[in-house]
């Protein structure tokens, strides 16, 4: 009884007072289902309650200790709970270990002075730091625009303007060509929304699926949402319109004799005047072909 | 001695000054006992006001006569050539010595009699602006491709300048206006000559107008003639309170009183200048109301009595007038003797005829008032004292405080305004004139019509003779008094443009019949003739416009709105019977009909026509086709429309034409930009990558492209082949995770009211509003193409509401006699719409008047599943109205839908046998669009030292950036 109130004052600190389950929850900050010695600050009782010396003590060494120091018959109840407990900590554990795997997978977005470093690479050849035009087999347009002082030569600070600026302009404007080499950091062929910076309503567009993720095939899909019905040119045939050419005199002209009277077209005046050429009030030869 | 010799020299002087002295003073009593009354005409005239009072004159001094004569018949001077009492003006050599009997100021005779001592005043008022009425005559002419040169100038009657020299900006001579033969003329230019002799004539100094004694119903047209137009006052009314006992009180058309004065009021003043958008309307903040519009003592906002036979809108929140006359000042407390009666040269244009200046007054940006003006005249009834600058009215004597704008601008001084320090810049602003900023509102009646019969005669005023042909000048098409335009007035300083003379006509036969039907004027420089011109708008309010207002408004620098649309005859429509070129008939539109149609190769999706630029009418139909192209089809025949070529345009949804552009909404291709300047060879300028480019507007210097699932997406085109994208807006704000729809866009610029009894202007933005299947409508503030927000208030309107085109028409709406329904230019956006649940399509009328609080004022069920919308804005004289043409699925027919009225959507017309049809575009004339895609004017200007911007600094002005 000693021991108990003696335990019950080393865990002051908790203010907890109980049996050995409840010491355990209070104390236990990592769940791990044992106490380790930062758990459970006094020395001198952790060594007592160590029984066995493996620098934890667990539940059945919590209850033992309270019971005076003598281990309690091990019960099912108590096997089975820790065997709980500790498939629970390998579990946790393994999650733990896989969380850090695929973080570690990510590659970080290549920099730009990586990114102009290969770019050097490439085109580089006689590594005198400077790209010429004649090294230069990306477009001519594109040396133009990147080349500002006009000197015929690229040089390292006009290299990083340049594909800083293309950068900027692809990250709010993004499409199919350049979502992959902007957004997929870990080169999984899958942009998640996490990988994601750019906007919004593109990824929106492109997630079918809604799973958070674009894939290759969403990509290639294009765009959804949104749409008109689909199907809305399905009233028309496929293929060229056909219909039959109708002209004046093929819808009008009643009596055949080749002009068409204010009368026959349904007395439309003015349309009328803006066709009667002549301003004889009929439409007639070319007036009507 | 030498004394002596002077003195009979000194006396002899002095004897002979007397004696000179003696003969002034008794010549100056003869004079004074000549200058009483003649007792014989005081023996009728008992009781009559002294006309002269300054320097009193006999009777006969000025209307000659016998003075001494008891009879009438012998004291009066007889009319040799008698004349009706019409409107018409008499030669400068008619019965002279009768024409001085009746108005002794009657220019024929005003020289020998005023202008015994008033000799300049006299001579230069001859030769003035309101001598001759030159702008008045020769504007409309020039606009109207009759004068060939803009610097060619009619007057009333021939004038010469003989006086000394003329400077550069004045004429030698003026030829009088000559008479025309037009009957039967295709040329509405050569209808239009008819007009200046017959209509125009009524307002000038030889002859009394309308305001004739004895015919009645002329209140606010009575005046005088001569010198006494504006010397002598008349009543309203016409009624005169004079004591000559001759004078028939009852009869109208006689002066308040035989008396001259020099205190002119305003009102005197805008007996002429008065009606459509005249000054003199605005300075008393009145305006002309559209046709049909109700007005009078039952209806709030409009003036009481009548006046010119009509009522006028009178709304502070619309039209306050001026705020010098709202302190009381009247015109001639601003314009010289000399803005008045000339200065001795002849001037063709108003800008060099009148010297007065906002700085004469105010001062300018560094330095105090110089009271003189342009012209070099001073004002003298302003004085600077201690720095400050008073000016004393010349009619009511009151001492009034002028603030200086060096003042407003000097922090340490009580008149200092911070805003009007930041605007008020040299540098920024250094081009303006000041009523550029503060004209607090404008009026605008774009299409003024007049109409010619030759089945009627009218009177020449000039000839006298009645000769074939009734013109009516009166009619408005479109009337605002919101918008507002600039450009570069006489002097090189933007100024506010308006409407001047451009008038569309239409003639008629002798039979009736019409033969011209609403045709445009085109000028002798091949420009259209609907032109604008630069005015001092004498709307002068304390309040500024707001920068919003001009750097980010497309519209008001000259590139057009989507409003104020002329619609022509024809529409087409594409659909399962290829191209359908359709004729609307104007009169009766249930009477329009299918004309033609041409197959196309490949399913269409849209359409847009290149119209005319002098015409607007349709010359050539782009059709956004499936499988990859816009076909391009020749609609200048109408019953022969032909194919004659394609382009290759990627995934082509629709397509939108600007002056010699074309641009192409193409899907996930983007969208293409093509010069088509020559239209059956489109050239690619340029691509911009979108997401799915739905559909596209042009507003200024920016596309806006509706791109499907991204939203509204923002280009900038000033560099056509090197767009570059501006700014990207997700509509429904990223919290909803569904992609939005845009489908289609329009911009237009929501203008400002003015400030009134210290209420602010009302906030003017520019808004796009998208079409969206997801959100239905969204209002985006667009004032900053770089960082579009949604406009406050503004609601999606749901899922429910599938909108898939919009189209927009502002309108002035007529209200109810009783003033119960309020007549108001309001904004409409016509929104078509698939309902979610079935195919069937709505039409939707919503008043966007004010984007914070749109309401749906009309709805009606329209045909199934709808793709396009056009408002035709149609003129039925004489009444502007409007209808909808809604392209969508329907049984090989398409519907027009009158919209004329806010809510009430009422049918009115299906022309049958046009298939099913996708896409609508129609015909018209763009009537503010002044400047081009491709920087060409598309309106002349009337004077010749003025101009529109230039796409350069129209520009510049848009980029201005916006805090």
């Amino acid at each position: 009884m000693r021991n108990t109130w003696f335990i019950i004052a080393a865990l002051a600190g908790t203010a907890i007072a109980g049996p050995a389950d409840d010491i355990l929850a209070a104390r236990d900050k990592n769940k791990d289902g044992a106490l380790t010695p930062d758990e459970l600050p006094d020395p001198a009782i952790f060594k007592k309650a160590d029984y066995d010396k493996d620098g934890k003590i667990t539940l059945l060494e919590i209850k033992a200790y309270l019971n005076g120091g003598i281990a309690p018959a091990e019960t099912e109840a108590d096997k089975k709970a820790q065997r709980e407990a500790d498939k629970k900590r390998a579990a946790q554990k393994r999650e733990l270990e896989k969380k850090r795997a695929s973080q570690a997978a990510i590659v970080q977005p290549r920099s730009l002075d990586e990114r102009v470093a290969d770019f050097f690479r490439r085109f580089d050849k006689n590594k005198d730091q400077k790209i010429q035009k004649a090294e230069f087999q990306a477009g001519d347009e594109v040396f133009k625009v990147a080349d500002v002082s006009r000197n015929g030569a690229l040089s390292r600070r006009e290299v990083r303007r340049y594909i800083r600026n293309i950068l900027t302009e692809a990250r709010k404007n993004p499409n199919r060509g350049n979502f992959f080499e902007l957004y997929d950091l870990n080169r999984d062929k899958k942009v998640t929304k996490r990988e994601y910076s750019g906007p919004p309503s593109f990824f929106r567009a492109h997630d079918h699926n809604k799973d958070r993720v674009v894939d290759e095939k969403e990509i290639n899909l294009g765009p959804g949402g949104g749409e008109m019905k689909k199907g809305d040119d399905k009233f028309l045939a496929d293929g060229p319109t056909r219909a039959p050419k109708r002209g004046l005199l093929d819808r009008y002209d009643e009596d055949k004799n080749g002009r068409i009277t204010l009368k026959e077209l349904k007395g439309a005046e003015s349309v009328l005047r803006r066709l009667d050429k002549n301003g004889d009030g009929v439409l007639s030869g070319s007036e009507v072909r | 001695m030498r004394s002596r010799s002077f003195l009979p020299v000194l006396i002899l002087l002095a004897a002979s000054l007397a004696v000179v002295r003696e003969d002034a003073g008794a010549d100056s009593a003869r004079k004074k006992a000549e200058r009483k009354p003649n007792p014989g005409c005081i023996s009728c005239h008992q009781g009559i006001e002294t006309m002269h009072p300054w320097d009193p004159l006999s009777c006969t001094d000025c209307h000659g006569g016998d003075g001494d004569a008891r009879t009438m018949e012998a004291a009066h001077v007889a009319a040799r050539q008698p004349v009706a009492n019409d409107e018409r003006t008499v030669g400068l050599r008619h019965d002279l010595a009768y024409r001085r009997f009746l108005n002794p100021t009657d220019l024929r005779v005003s020289t020998e009699v005023c202008g015994r001592c008033h000799e300049s005043e006299c001579s230069n008022l001859e030769k003035s602006l309101h001598g001759t009425t030159a702008g008045h005559l020769s504007d409309g002419l020039y606009e109207n491709g009759v004068m060939r040169d803009k610097a060619q100038r009619f007057s009333i009657f021939p004038v010469k300048d003989t006086d000394g020299t003329v400077p550069d900006n004045a004429y030698k001579s003026m030829p009088g206006i000559p008479a025309v033969s037009v009957d039967g003329d295709d040329r509405i230019g050569k209808h239009f000559s008819d007009l200046p002799r017959k209509s125009c004539m009524q307002c000038h100094l030889y002859s009394r107008g309308v305001g004739l004694r004895g015919r009645l119903g002329q209140d606010g047209w009575y005046r005088g003639e001569g010198c006494a137009s504006c010397h002598v006052l008349y009543a309203h009314d016409g009624l005169s309170l004079t004591n000559d006992p001759t004078v028939d009180k009852l009869e109208p058309g006689h002066a308040i009183a035989h008396r001259m004065t020099s205190k002119i009021p305003t009102e005197t003043c805008t007996t002429c200048h008065a009606l459509d958008a005249n000054i003199g309307m605005s300075f008393r903040g009145l305006g002309q109301l559209p046709p049909g519009v109700p007005g009078g003592p039952d209806v709030p906002g409009t003036t009481d009595k009548l006046s010119k036979g009509r009522f006028f809108l009178r709304d502070e929140a619309i039209c306050p007038p001026d705020v010098h006359y709202e302190r009381g000042m009247a015109c001639i407390d601003c314009h010289t003797g000399a803005d008045v009666m000339g200065d001795g040269n002849i001037y063709g244009f108003m800008e060099d005829a009148v010297g007065i200046r906002c700085e004469t007054c105010h001062g300018t940006f560094s330095a105090k008032a110089t009271l003189k003006t342009k012209n070099g005249g001073r004002l003298d009834h302003i004085k600077i004292q201690d720095g400050i600058a008073y000016l004393t009215g010349k009619i009511d004597g009151k001492r009034r405080r002028v603030k200086q704008v060096v003042d407003v601008l000097n922090p340490r001084h009580e008149h200092h305004n911070k805003r009007a320090k930041a605007a008020m810049d040299p540098v920024k602003h250094g081009r303006l004139t000041c009523y550029a900023c503060h004209s607090g509102w404008s009026v605008n009646f774009f299409g003024f019509h007049f109409d010619r019969n030759e089945a009627f005669t009218q009177l020449d005023i000039l000839s006298g003779q009645r000769t074939t042909g009734r013109v009516t000048t009166q009619e408005k098409i479109f009337a605002t008094f919101r918008h507002y335009y600039l450009g570069f007035d006489s002097h090189g300083k933007i100024a506010p443009y308006m409407v001047g003379f451009s008038t569309t006509g239409s003639a008629h036969d002798k039979n009736g019949e019409t033969y011209l039907r609403q045709e445009l004027p085109v000028t002798a420089k091949n420009l259209s003739g609907m032109t604008l011109i630069h005015h001092q708008l004498h709307t002068v309010r304390p309040a500024a416009r707001r920068c919003v207002e001009c750097h980010a408004a497309p519209s008001v620098l000259g590139l057009g709105s989507e409003n104020f649309h002329l619609f022509r005859d024809l529409f087409v429509v594409v659909g399962d019977a290829g191209l359908v070129v359709c004729g609307f008939d104007v009169k009766s539109p249930d009477k329009s009909v299918a004309i033609a149609n041409v197959d196309l190769p490949s399913l269409p999706r849209h359409v847009a026509l290149l119209n005319n630029r002098l015409t607007g009418r349709a010359e050539v139909a782009y059709v956004a086709s499936q499988g990859g192209s816009v076909q391009i089809v020749d609609v200048t025949k109408p019953v022969r429309p032909k194919r004659v070529g394609s382009v290759n345009a990627g995934d082509a949804r629709r397509v939108h034409i600007r002056e010699g552009h074309m641009f192409v909404a193409a899907g996930r291709d983007g969208l293409l930009i093509y010069d088509i300047k020559k239209p059956r060879r489109p050239r690619l300028l340029a691509k911009v990558a979108t997401t799915e480019a739905r559909a596209v507007f042009i507003d200024g210097i920016y596309a806006y492209v509706a791109d499907g699932p991204a939203g509204l997406r923002i280009v900038d085109v000033s560099r056509l082949d090197k767009p570059a994208l501006t700014a990207t807006f997700d509509l429904n704000g990223g919290n909803d995770s569904r992609p939005n729809g845009a489908n289609d866009v329009l911009v237009h610029f929501t203008p400002a009211r003015p400030d009134v009894q210290g209420r602010r202007r009302t906030r003017a933005r520019n808004v796009a509003y998208v079409a969206d299947s997801e959100g239905g409508l969204y209002l985006v503030d667009v004032s900053r193409p770089e960082k579009p927000r949604r406009v406050p208030n503004s609601i999606g309107y749901g899922r429910a509401f599938q909108a898939t085109a919009l189209a927009f028409a502002s309108n002035y709406d007529i209200g109810s006699a009783g003033g119960d329904i309020v007549s108001a230019e309001r904004d409409y956006l016509y929104v078509v719409s698939t309902s979610q649940a079935s195919s069937n399509g709505d039409l939707f009328k919503m008043d966007v008047t004010d984007p914070e609080q749109i309401r749906l004022t009309g709805r009606r069920r329209t045909v199934t599943d709808p793709r396009g919308v056009r408002i035709a804005r149609v003129y039925q004289p004489p009444f502007l109205k409007q209808f909808a043409i809604v392209a969508g699925r329907a049984n090989d027919s398409v519907e027009i839908t009158d919209v004329s009225d806010r809510s009430n959507l009422t049918a009115a017309g299906v022309v049958e046998g046009t298939g099913r049809v996708v896409g609508v575009d129609i015909e018209s004339f763009p009537l503010d669009r002044l400047v081009g895609l491709d920087d060409k004017p598309l309106k002349d200007v009337s004077h010749p030292r003025s101009r529109y911007l230039t796409r350069k600094e129209i520009e510049r002005i848009l980029r201005v950036e916006l805090k």
